[in-house]
């Protein structure tokens, strides 16, 4: 049977005529703004505000950073693999023994990856095109396979797994991004850092809303995080898990790892 | 009106903004997901087409060029590598709230659920599979101006959308049952 045409393809229509769209903005203003500027010689990528104001904020990060006296007085840096976070003395949390529990903050929300994020694709071309072992939580004990598998490249290579939570396929029970080595990421004053560890070796813990950038060679985007995330590295790979759980959970998860 | 638009009566490209600009901020929103990213990648491409008349055959209808250059920008934007996070982001903006008022809210017994579970199960698919679908049954393009829009005969279409849902029906079949139950109907 062909599939573009009888009762199913003609509800499917009808549901696809059926989405919802955000009201169209007010394009005009702005094309006419861009036609009426002279262009230019050469043409650059186009950036969107988010990329711009990563690199203005890179900027900023480096300029500050280029005087040690001002990089003393201003800010603490820490870097877990290739995650680096800024933190201003004033707002750092002390470190914390790893014994410290965080308790799950009420208001987090667990990060849950968009579905047309690019680079979906299948655990095994995943494995394949990282170039290193994917490894997989073995707890929780039902978690099973991830159910999205997202595969980046950009100075190196990124893989995000997702578990998408059962009783609600918008959310997503635990998000897993492994940033292979030649990934920059920063992240800017999340609200609670802990000191912690992962197998022994040295991990970060942070909650509530803090801006995390990502740059490779052609792009820098910064983006808010609103969930607990759990930073750690093994074997030159740097592994970022996103929940909602607590801290120790989150570690156990981590370590459960095989 | 579109050569009086390339010898540079604006005027005259407003109009076609306007009137172009639902197919287009639509297509992108459904290909990007996002808003903000949509109406950037609109108005790049009113611009860009404004730059390009010179080179544009008057005689040929405007919107499916208008929605090469759509599926082009989107392309471009899903091909960044950090785009990841920016979907996060996004994916908050847009939680707990709708995104707009659906077109057939009244007249129509599909649910919003329904169309939002359709684009999830959508977003699964290939670039090129999601295409297809999104100018043909999204979008309600013919096939002779999807064939336009995506640069292949018409022929093409038929057998890209065809393989384009059988894939779509598997998906549906095993993950999505709610949708599948719908399509029942």
């Amino acid at each position: 049977m062909n599939p573009s045409s009888g009762a199913w393809a003609d509800r499917l229509q009808a549901i696809a005529a059926g989405t919802a769209y955000p009201p169209t903005p007010k394009l005009w203003e702005g094309v006419r703004a861009q036609i009426a500027r002279p262009q230019r010689a050469t043409t650059l990528p186009r950036m969107g505000w988010a990329q711009a104001a990563a690199v203005a904020l890179l900027l900023v990060v480096v300029t500050v950073l280029a005087v040690p006296e001002t990089r003393a007085a201003v800010m603490r840096i820490l870097q877990i693999g290739v995650v680096r976070i800024f933190v201003s003395p004033a707002t750092a949390t002390p470190p914390a023994p790893p014994t410290v529990e965080a308790a799950p903050t009420p208001t987090a929300v667990v990060l849950v990856p968009a579905l047309d994020l690019a680079g979906l694709t299948t655990f095994e071309n995943a494995q394949r095109s990282a170039g290193f072992p994917l490894r997989l939580p073995q707890y929780p004990e039902d978690l099973g396979a991830p159910d999205l598998v997202y595969s980046q490249s950009a100075d190196g290579p990124m893989v995000v797994l997702v578990w998408i939570d059962p009783a609600d396929p918008l959310r997503a029970r635990l998000a897993l991004h492994v940033l292979g080595p030649g990934t920059f990421a920063g992240k800017g004053q999340p609200r609670l850092l802990a000191h912690t560890e992962v197998n022994g070796q040295p991990a970060l813990w942070t909650e509530g809303p803090h801006s995390f950038v990502v740059r490779n060679g052609d792009y820098t985007l910064r983006s808010l995080v609103t969930g607990n995330v759990l930073i750690w590295e093994e074997d030159d790979l740097t592994y970022r898990l996103e929940t909602d759980q607590s801290m120790e959970e989150a570690i156990r998860i981590a370590e459960s790892l095989r | 009106m579109i050569r009086r638009a390339g010898q540079g009566e604006t005027g005259v490209w407003e109009t076609i903004v306007r009137s172009h600009g639902d197919a287009v901020f639509r297509l992108a929103f459904l290909l990007l997901g996002d808003p903000a990213d949509a109406e950037d990648v609109a108005q790049e491409v009113f611009v860009r087409a404004f730059r390009s008349l010179d080179r544009f055959d008057s005689t040929r209808p405007l919107r499916p060029w208008l929605m090469r250059i759509t599926l082009n920008q989107a392309r471009n934007r899903r091909r960044s590598a950090g785009r990841y996070l920016a979907a996060v982001e996004r994916w908050f903006r847009l939680e707990g709230r709708t995104t707009g008022a659906s077109n057939r809210e009244h007249d129509s017994p599909v649910t919003r659920d329904e169309a939002a579970e359709l684009r999830r199960a959508v977003a699964r698919l290939q670039s090129q599979d999601q295409e297809v679908i999104y100018l043909r049954f999204f979008l309600g393009m013919g096939e002779a101006e999807t064939a336009a829009a995506l640069a292949v005969p018409s022929g093409t279409v038929k057998s890209r959308l065809s393989r384009a849902l059988s894939r779509l029906r598997t998906i549906i079949d095993r993950d999505h049952s709610t949708l599948r139950e719908a399509l029942k109907a």
